[in-house]
């Protein structure tokens, strides 16, 4: 193995490694939380699925014995780690999400379900990447409302 | 024309051939220079076996071109090209192998690091619960059997 070919390779090397590095603080820099939250009403009464909750009903209906559940209001936000995200719930609710990074391979975030200004619930959870979870309960009109979450990463 | 019956033809082809004993060569080359006769036979004999190795020389030669025509006019498998890349014979396309397989291994890393296609599947619930604070009013946290949803239920007061 001559000179030249040897420093041919190992500059070939670092190259391979400085781009990998480059490539990976700006994927860490630029890391944001995909957030996408669905607000469901659930009530007694004739059957009926919205479409697009499917999933969310499918969830829920085994537990709880609602049978009609409507699509109230949804959200998807880009969120990066510390940046709060708004909703408005019905019934002069306020929902805040804030991504707080990852942890092992979940996503942590803080919500937070504010009424007429003043907080009545909040939680901290880690979810699975591409992950969700249902906050249900807050009562509005002869029902009440599931709030589904979910969050994704890179 | 006389006929010697000296020696015969077989050996006159003999001696052309240089097959004979170094005696009997150098009694029939005394011979000939006596004999018009078996001269003129050693004559036709050489010219015969001079005629046939010219004609074998020039098939030969015929045939090795032709057969290093058919060598080099045949294309090499796109497989055997790609892997001349990385054994050829000369430095400079050695040098080109190998940087290009360490371009594709850079390559591949980079992907690899920026797009993970695939979907991670871990154990255990959607969400794990931390915290909780309803301000006084009760919290139930449910985990579906099958799919291990998370759900946190509050009753406003």
């Amino acid at each position: 193995m001559n000179t030249g070919f040897k420093s041919n390779l190992i500059c070939v090397g670092m190259i391979a490694m400085l781009l990998t590095c480059v490539f990976s603080v700006t994927a860490q820099a630029k890391q944001v939380y995909q957030t996408r939250v669905k607000v469901v009403h659930a009530s007694k009464g004739p059957a009926h699925v919205d479409p697009g909750i499917q999933d969310v009903v499918r969830e829920i209906k085994p537990v709880f014995q609602y049978s009609r559940f409507k699509l109230v209001n949804q959200k998807s936000m880009s969120l990066p780690q510390g940046k709060q995200g708004v909703m408005s719930l019905p019934g002069q609710r306020q929902l805040v999400i804030t991504p707080q990074g990852k942890k092992g391979k979940r996503i942590q975030y803080h919500i937070r379900i504010n009424s007429k200004g003043s907080p009545i619930f909040q939680t901290g959870v880690r979810l699975k990447n591409n992950g969700s979870v249902t906050i249900g309960g807050p009562k509005v009109k002869k029902g009440v409302l599931l709030i589904n979450i979910q969050g994704s990463t890179r | 024309m006389t006929t010697c019956k000296a020696y015969s033809q077989e050996f006159i082809s003999r001696f052309v051939d240089n097959e004979v004993t170094a005696d009997d060569h150098e009694a029939f080359t005394r011979h000939m220079a006596q004999c018009h006769s078996c001269a003129q036979k050693e004559a036709k004999f050489r010219q015969i076996t001079q005629g046939f190795q010219q004609h074998v020389s020039t098939q030969a030669t015929a045939i090795n071109r032709q057969m290093s025509h058919t060598t080099m006019d045949r294309k090499p498998s796109m497989l055997k090209r790609f892997l001349s890349l990385f054994s050829g014979p000369s430095g400079r396309s050695q040098r080109f192998g190998i940087k290009l397989a360490s371009l594709g291994a850079a390559a591949l890393i980079i992907v690899v690091a920026v797009f993970p296609w695939t979907k991670e599947t871990q154990p255990g619930p959607s969400a794990i619960v931390n915290s909780v604070d309803t301000y006084g009013s009760s919290v139930m946290i449910i985990e579906t059997a099958d799919t291990q949803h998370t759900i946190i239920w509050f009753s406003e007061t």
